[in-house]
């Protein structure tokens, strides 16, 4: 507890400290008002991306300067500036306040509390804006941020300090494909490094976000994640802003040496926050009215997923942009944009999702560019062939779908792609271990499943996993390693299923007695 | 009209005591359409704030005062202003560059550190 004396002893060192300078502002007045977007004279000395205060205190941050005139985004309050009102700078950068308190956290692009609790004040104040980190202070990305979802670990697998874009139309499970990756990451072993997660809510329903932020706490992932919101109903500027703080904030957290994973949700309606913004400043309109430098609005964002080399620390970001098309058209502007900045993309269809196969992930489109190396020995040993496999069975179903008599060999490996497509299949909220998807793609892979009905094949998986893992935990243990699988491994692997299948055979002819 | 016309039409508003010219004024007011006299009253603030320095004083300047800021801005004119709740210094307002030299400043720094660093 600090006493009066202390108090006083404090104030006059400062008395002593302060300097002889006068105090320079540098002021302007409002000249117009227009869709959030202020015009005002004099700002004489401000920069670009400076915060700059009104007279009835709201905040606005420098987005144009002219030759007499500079044009200031309102990010808080504004509804009565009028004509004449005085604005002045503050001489800082746009920056949110972030420490570890933010953790569990909803706030908003100033990093205000939206989850009602108090404001984070004390905390390292980091800029909105950054340059990414060069080449020298990179390393490249060789472990793996498992997502939880067969489809995606093992055919594209992601590492940590990648950016791999999720793309498809509206209701298909993109957000569900992130929100499973992040609860996955409480599934990380002790031996692992805790992986935090920011979502970023971009242009989203309040409810929708709401639902997110329930299921996250319902699931027990919350408290190592952070949302932050620019809902619907928020400005164009806060939309704009929004990606930007959850980039600073995850550089917070790798600046520390911590693993971030980051989705923004979504880099659509970004796009169009800032195209909004861009036409109010009355800047030139390119293709699809957007502005020229919409391609750099969101480079310099996704730039910033690094993984930083040991001298750093050794953290990273791995991000997951979303982005809507409209009737699954990859070729779109923005969406061309965001696939050549990626390092992948993660591709979802509505007519797979529409025939039942969830998450409706095609792996022809899909891909990551960092492959194997972000995948663990043992995955990887056994998940090679399975891409192959399914782009060989597509071809066949296309070509079998003509009628014509079918040999031995290319029925059963017709069989085998439906059976690998119905394991591929996977309920939300539901991410699986690594041990049990190499069990589950090993099973598939070696024709365990060749005699088992299509239908039964999601039962068969269930119950194969609750049978291994309560008589032959080691396996578990094993494959959980990640360590390349060994000849005794796989041989307990057979052992095990070999005990499985014949207690599920016999349960299935009860069943149908 | 251009921004340089309407920059032309401001200077030739003034004597050449570089005061305002009421009569040039009045015949320009005249002429103009409503958008350009809009135009020309926002250039002839302008041009007024540009030559001119506010300097807000607790009391009334002294002499030697008044010489010194003269020295300070040769070119342009000083206006006084009394404004007590600056308690003593001065307030310098140069086109849009506000320049505190006074002790309801100081005051008002050390709240702000107060307000702050301590709860």
């Amino acid at each position: 507890m600090i006493n009066s004396n202390e108090i006083i002893e404090k104030l006059e060192k400062r008395l002593m400290t302060f300097s002889n300078d006068p105090k320079t502002d540098n002021v302007g007045k409002v000249i117009k008002n227009t869709d959030g977007v202020i015009t005002a004279s004099g700002l004489s000395r401000v920069g670009m991306g400076e915060i700059v205060i009104f007279s009835d205190d709201s905040t606005g941050v420098v987005f144009n300067l002219d030759e007499e005139f500079v044009s200031i985004i309102v990010l808080s309050g504004g509804g009565s500036l009028r004509e004449g009102d005085t604005v002045k700078s503050t001489g800082n950068l746009l920056s949110i306040n972030v420490s570890d308190e933010i953790l569990g956290r909803v706030v908003n692009p100033m990093g205000d509390s939206l989850d009602g609790k108090i404001k984070i004040e004390k905390g390292k104040s980091i800029p909105l804006e950054r340059i990414a980190a060069g080449v020298i202070d990179r390393e490249p990305v060789d472990t793996p941020l498992k997502t939880g979802i067969k489809a995606i670990d093992t055919m594209i697998p992601v590492g940590r300090g990648q950016r791999e874009l999720i793309i498809g139309d509206r209701g298909l499970g993109k957000t569900a494909v992130a929100i499973d990756a992040i609860i996955n990451q409480k599934n990380i072993l002790k031996t692992q490094k805790q992986v935090i997660c920011i979502y970023v809510a971009i242009g989203q329903k309040q409810s929708t976000v709401a639902q997110i932020i329930q299921r996250l706490k319902d699931e027990g992932s919350f408290h190592y994640t952070v949302v932050v919101v620019a809902g619907a109903s928020d400005s164009a500027a806060q939309q704009y802003l929004a990606p930007y703080a959850g980039t600073s904030i995850a550089e917070y957290f790798m600046e520390k040496g911590e693993d971030v994973l980051i989705v923004y949700d979504d880099l659509t309606k970004h796009a169009w926050a800032y195209r909004q913004l861009s036409l109010v400043l009355r800047r030139p309109a390119g293709r699809e009215a957007y502005p020229g430098d919409i391609f750099y609005l969101h480079s310099r964002l996704l730039e910033r997923s690094v993984k930083l080399n040991k001298d750093l620390g050794g953290g990273s970001i791995t991000s997951f942009p979303i982005i809507e098309t409209q009737a699954g058209d990859i070729s779109a502007y923005i969406a061309t944009n965001v696939i050549s900045i990626t390092d992948g993309q993660i591709f979802l269809q509505s007519d797979l999702f529409n025939s039942g196969i969830r998450p409706a992930i095609n792996a022809g489109n899909s891909v990551s560019r960092i492959g194997g190396s972000a995948q663990t020995k043992a995955m990887k040993s056994i998940a090679g062939k399975t891409r192959l496999e399914l782009a060989q069975f597509r071809a066949l179903e296309a070509f079998a779908q003509f009628g014509s008599e079918l040999d031995v060999a290319t029925i059963s490996q017709l069989e085998r792609g439906k059976r690998t497509v119905e394991i591929l299949k996977q309920s939300q909220y539901n991410p699986l271990s690594e041990a049990f998807q190499i069990l589950s793609i090993w099973c598939v892979g070696n024709g365990c499943l060749d005699n088992i009905k299509i239908e039964d094949v999601q039962r068969f998986e269930l119950e194969m996993h609750s049978f291994v893992n309560a008589n032959y935990k080691n396996v578990i243990d094993l494959l959980a390693s990640g360590e390349k699988i060994k000849e005794t491994t796989l041989n307990e692997m057979k052992k095990a299923l070999e005990a499985f299948k014949n207690s599920f055979n016999k349960i299935s002819k009860e069943i149908k007695k | 009209m251009t921004k340089k016309q309407i920059k032309d039409l401001v200077i030739t508003s003034y004597k050449s005591d570089d005061e305002l010219d009421e009569a040039t004024v009045e015949k320009l007011t005249d002429l103009l359409s409503r958008t350009q006299l809009k135009q020309y009253i926002i250039a002839l603030k302008k041009y007024e704030e540009d030559k001119s320095v506010l300097v807000k004083l607790a009391t009334l300047p002294s002499i030697d005062e008044e010489k010194k800021l003269k020295e300070v801005f040769p070119n342009k004119k000083i206006v006084f202003d009394v404004d007590p709740s600056i308690i003593t210094g001065m307030r310098v307002v140069n086109k849009d560059i506000i320049s505190e030299y006074n002790l309801k400043n100081t005051l008002d720094n050390l709240i702000a550190h107060i307000t702050e660093n301590y709860d």
